[in-house]
Parts: structure tokens; sequence; C-alpha cells
């Protein structure tokens, strides 16, 4: 019935990063103060500067002046006057400290995927796959996934399902179902790391896909009523 | 009679007909007023839509510009500091211009050219940066490739600022371009894609590199099985009392595979197969709830490690457990001559009731397990602990080999501590065993999905 049934690629990248918190450079302090040094000081130099409470220049180093601007903000906004940038002030700023800002990663641990994630997983998989059987609804999972960590999509679960059209059950709003106890348990083996689709980044249904681009995907797999494509 | 008789007829007539006038002319007042509130309504909620795509869209047009500027001066910049400076801001551009970019979507595919270009160039741009950090030097390569962004830049904002003239005339509408795009409005959505760009190619160390969209299944050798033989195996994997077995053809994307589905005791086992060598991908028995926790980590990790030896797969150390749900998800790495290869990886759900095994999966372990020649370590552990933050006090400490950014392989020290105390935040540091920097930290979260690495 509709057209923009979901539809996908492969990366082989996806899986590849098995243990990708490991992956370099984001190995700095987990709290910013007099001292520190880099990209994250930039980007709260240049927030801070933005908003009007630092008037150097954004270096990279955390100098007197980044300290009497951060406290500023600090006191502006009901946060403890250190000059510190921690946990609280950083989440004020909406600054990330410790994880990555290419959140193309995977974790082999259970994720870094908050349960918010989880969840947003969950309604998404029973809303498109409710009645498929469970690899099929798991799949679903895997390729949204998959998606997250391709640089061809955007790079958040809630990024890759709002992606306008990009998913039936999101126009239709069937995306506000509640989902069912099978489908948090799809969302949670897709999230540790079960893909029965090998990659693929691609579903439709062939009884009512209309795109003809779709027909064009060489088909990895088929279960229920889907074919997972790369 | 007869006549006065006639005239109330009349006279109900008459009213008969004031009623159904009124009547008709209320619904028609009701009507109109509820058409209008819907109109209304339906005029704010679109223009609410329209906002938030014209923001996304003029976010993109000042990310880009950031951008832009950012690889211009770069391209012309001799200093360290200059460039560190310059490579970070495109980093943060192209992270922004990135998400702003999703929420369009510019072709059926729900892919793009554009995106992918805009992903890797802010990667790469932290690849070089953390070159420089680490005292190398960018070479002719890299420099060409700065050039073919910068180049790819500027036509990707030619190429949106044709859509801007459109946007600027005032009727457009995201909301309709969106909703129609099999019509004239694809052509316009298609300067999200700038399929005309000549986007560069990049290879270099990062998770978007070019270099990686190659992956093989190392692990896997041996024979080609055939269904007869997948079902054989699945019969031993799965124990003696099962039924309705069916097998059909699975994933053939990185490698090929059987999905063998049977009821068990425990429900409905879900199998695949590799068809090389009969090594098994995962195995998921969903329908099993755990009631309750009875046993240890350690007892879920024992069982784990007996139950991948009996598939087979030889040398595995439970490396990392975390309940949720009743359920322990132990991962598992191989281990050699003392080293931990994290990159070889395995991991097992163990139910915490009873220490059934409710699934596996080996994936990591079919795509980097090779025979390795791994080096002694150049640092000692003394000189590598010095490394790590005076804050954190370590109680542990082992040989790791551990995955590096672009598909790499690092040999590591683990330092294992706490930050705070014994019952402090706990803390995996990482320092290369070579060049003894501190490579990567891991932050223990006790999260509502069970104990989390960050």
């Amino acid at each position: 019935m509709k057209k923009f049934l979901l539809i996908c690629v492969c990366t082989a990248l996806v899986t590849a990063l098995v243990f990708t918190f490991f992956t370099v450079g984001d190995a700095r302090a987990e709290v910013l103060k007099q001292g520190s040094t880099g990209t994250l000081v930039k980007t709260v130099q240049t927030r801070l500067k933005n908003w009007g409470y630092y008037t150097g220049t954004v270096d990279g180093i955390y100098g007197p002046k980044t300290v009497a601007a951060v406290k500023y903000f600090q006191r502006k906004n009901g946060l403890t006057q250190d000059g510190i940038v921690g946990t609280k002030t950083a989440a004020a700023m909406g600054v990330t400290l410790s994880s990555s800002s290419t959140s193309s990663t995977t974790s082999g641990v259970g994720g870094s995927y908050s349960s918010a994630d989880s969840y947003l997983l969950a309604k998404c998989i029973y809303a498109e796959a409710r009645g498929e059987p469970y690899t099929g609804q798991v799949a679903v999972g895997a390729v949204i996934l998959n998606r997250v960590r391709s640089s061809k999509f955007p790079n958040t679960i809630s990024g890759v399902i709002y992606q306008p059209y990009a998913f039936t059950c999101v126009s239709d709003g069937q995306i506000n179902l509640t989902p069912d106890a099978t489908a948090k348990k799809a969302a949670q083996d897709a999230l540790n790391g079960w893909d029965p689709t090998g990659g693929c980044l691609y579903y439709y249904n062939p009884a009512t896909a209309t795109s003809s681009w779709i027909w064009s995907r060489t088909v990895m797999l088929s279960i229920g009523k889907h074919n997972f494509a790369l | 009679m007869e006549y006065s008789e006639r005239r109330k007829r009349k006279i109900g007539y008459i009213i008969a007909i004031v009623a159904l006038t009124a009547a008709a002319v209320t619904m028609t007042v009701l009507y109109a007023v509820a058409q209008k509130g819907r109109m209304d309504s339906e005029r704010e909620y679109r223009a609410l839509a329209e906002s938030t795509y014209s923001k996304s869209y003029y976010a993109l047009l000042y990310n880009m510009d950031g951008l832009e500027t950012a690889t211009d001066k770069l391209t012309v910049a001799s200093g360290k500091a200059t460039r560190q400076e310059y490579l970070a801001d495109i980093t943060t551009y192209a992270t922004a211009a990135a998400e702003n970019m999703s929420a369009f979507t510019p072709e059926d595919t729900g892919d793009s050219k554009m995106l992918k270009f805009i992903n890797q160039t802010g990667d790469f741009a932290k690849y070089l940066d953390d070159k420089l950090n680490k005292g190398g030097a960018l070479t002719e390569r890299d420099w060409q490739t700065m050039e073919d962004i910068a180049r790819s830049v500027r036509e990707i904002k030619s190429s949106l600022a044709t859509l801007g003239d459109e946007v600027e005339q005032g009727d457009f509408s995201f909301v309709d371009a969106l909703k129609e795009r099999d019509s004239r409005f694809s052509e316009t959505l298609s300067a999200f894609d700038s399929k005309d760009v000549e986007y560069p190619s990049m290879i270099y160390d990062g998770p978007f590199s070019d270099s990686l969209s190659e992956r093989e299944a190392k692990a896997l050798t041996g024979e080609m099985i055939d269904e007869a033989k997948a079902r054989e195996i699945a019969g031993r994997i799965l124990g003696g009392e099962i039924s309705d077995i069916s097998v059909k053809e699975g994933s053939k994307s990185v490698f090929e595979s059987y999905d063998v589905e049977a009821t068990t005791p425990m429900g409905r086992a879900y199998l695949t197969v590799a068809k090389q060598g009969g090594f098994i991908v995962s195995l998921n028995y969903p329908e099993s709830a755990v009631s309750s926790a009875i046993l240890t980590a350690t007892d879920a990790e024992n069982v784990a490690e007996s139950y991948v030896r009996t598939l087979g797969i030889p040398s595995m150390k439970a490396v990392w457990a975390s309940l949720y749900e009743n359920v322990y998800y132990i991962n598992l790495a191989a281990y050699e001559d003392g080293v931990i290869l994290y990159p070889d990886l395995v991991k097992v759900k163990v139910a915490a009731d009873s220490g059934r095994v409710l699934g596996m999966e080996s994936l990591n372990y079919i795509y980097n397990h090779t025979a390795r020649t791994i080096g002694a370590p150049t640092v000692t552990e003394q000189e590598a602990a010095e490394a790590i933050s005076e804050y954190i006090a370590v109680s542990s400490c082992r040989l790791a080999l551990v995955p590096t950014k672009g598909g790499g392989e690092a040999l590591t020290y683990e330092f294992f501590g706490t930050k705070g105390g014994e019952n402090g935040d706990k803390y995996f540091v990482y320092v290369d065993a070579e060049s003894g920097e501190e490579l990567k930290i891991m932050r223990v979260l006790d999260g509502e999905r069970g104990l989390l690495l960050q």
C-alpha cells in the first residue's frame, strides 16, 4: 500500500567494530578544568562564546578566562560555581564529555545505547513487524542498527527511525503503538548483536513494495513477509 | 371546520419548514465553524512541521558555511596549532551538518551520498587531528584529499543554494516536497544528495573509512557443508528432543549460511550455521522468560565458557558479565599466551535461574579471529602504569589486544581500577604496550540494562 517500504544496503563496517568503544581519540578527561586542552574544550568555548559568556579566543586551551566564563555560566544556570565542566555543567551546555562524537560505533558489551533508545527500537519493531516470525522482528531491529552504523544514514537510532518516509510506521503513526514483550525482547537481542541479516540495510515486502529501485537490490535472505537486501 | 382544518395543516407545514430551515442553518454554521477550526489547526500543524524542516535547512546551510571556511583555511594553514584548530572545526561542523541532514530523505532509498561524504569528512578530520597530536605529519595524499573535500563542499553549497532560491520565493513547502517526492519536487530535494558532486574516496583509520567496506570471515575455514550436514549439526547443538526442523538458505552477504529452526523443550530455537566449516553463527531461544536470578556471575561465566568449548571454539575466557531481566549476558574473548584478544568476541546468554544457555552469537569472532603474531610488549607494566591518572587506584592489570578505530588492533595493558575509594566509579584504562601511551578509558556504568561499559 505505501510505497516507501523499508529498504537497505550492507556495509560490512558494521559488525567490524566489535568493541568499538575502543576507538581511539576520546580517551580524554572525564571532566574539563583549568589546564585541559583539546576539541572538547573548543566545543565548550564555542558554546560559551555563542551565548555571550566568553569573550576570549576559541583556542582549545582551558585557561583563566575559560574558568571565569564557566563560573559565569554556572552562576546563571544555578550550578555549583567551581569553574570545572563536570557531568552536570556539560549536560547544561549540551556537551558530551565521554562518548565519541562518531556515534557510528557499536559496543560489544550490551551496547552504549540508552534504555530510551532500546524502547524506541522496540516500538519501531512492533509497528513494522508484529506478526512476523521472531527472527524477522530481530532482523528489522538489526537493519535499523546497521543503518545507525552506516555513514550513509543518520547516526542515531532516533535519527534513522524518524528520517522522513524511511519507515511506513512513522508516516502512518503506528510507531506510537505500545510494543509487546516480544518486540522488546527482539530489540534487546538486536542491541546485543544478533543480526540475522548479516549486515543488511534495507528490507521490503515484495507483495506490496512499489518502489522500482528496491527491486534492483541484491536480496540476501527473506524472513516471513520481508526480503532483506544490501 | 374544513377551512380551519386546512389552515391548521398549512400552519403545520410552515412550522415544519421554518424548523427545518433553522436546523439547516444551524448545522451549516456549526459545520463552518468546525471546519474553520479544523483548517486553523491544520494550518498550525503544517506551520509547525514546516518550521522544523526550515530550521534544519538553515542550520545545514550555516554548518556547511562553517565547513567550507574551515576546510579552506586548513588548506593554507601551516602551523600545527592552526591546523589542529581547523581540523577540530571541520569535525564539529560536519557532525552538526550530518545531524541537520537527517531531517531530509533525498531518495526512496533513504541513504545519501552527501550524508556519507559529510560523515566521512568529520571522521577524516578527526583522524588527521589525532595523527598531528601523536606527532605525525600530514602526507601529500592527506592534503590532496583535503583539497578534494574543500571542492566538494563548495559544490554541495552551490547545489543547496539552488534550493535556497526556491525557498526564498516564499511558496515553497518542505512538507509538500517530502510528501510528493515522485513529482516535480523530487528534483528540488535531490539538492540534498548532490549527485553531480564528485565525492573523494577517503581511506584512513576511522569507522566510516572506505577501506572498511570489505569484510571477510577470517575465522571460517574448512569444507562447505550441505543442508543435511546443517541439520545434523543443529540436532547435535540443540539436543535430542527436537521436532519440526526447517533448514533455509540464510544471509549471503559476507559469508553464506543456513538458517535452521526447530522446536525444542525450551521453545522454538533459531540457529544460524555458516556453510564453511559448519561454524555456529548464532543461536537463540526467544520464548523463555526467566523468573529469578539464582546463579552468580561467576557461575554464569563458567556455564558460558564450557558451552563455547562444546561448540568447538577453543581457549575462550569470560571477560564481561551483565545481568538484565534475570539473564546473564556473558562476553567471552579468545585468550592466547596470556593475552586477552578482545576482537575475537563470542557472546552467550545464560538464564540466571537454571543456568540454561539461551543463546549465543559469534559474528565478531568470525570476522576477526585468525592466527596472529603478537610481539612482546616493549614497555613494562610498571612503565605503562605511569601513564594512568593518579586519581585511579589500580587493582589489576593484564595484557589485552584491543581493536582500534579503522579495523586495526593494538597490544595494550588493561588496568582495572576505581576512582574515589573502593566503592567509587570503576574504570578500565588501556595503555599501549609499545608506546606506553594511554589509549582508551572505559567507564563501568550500572544502568537500567545491567552493567555497561561506556
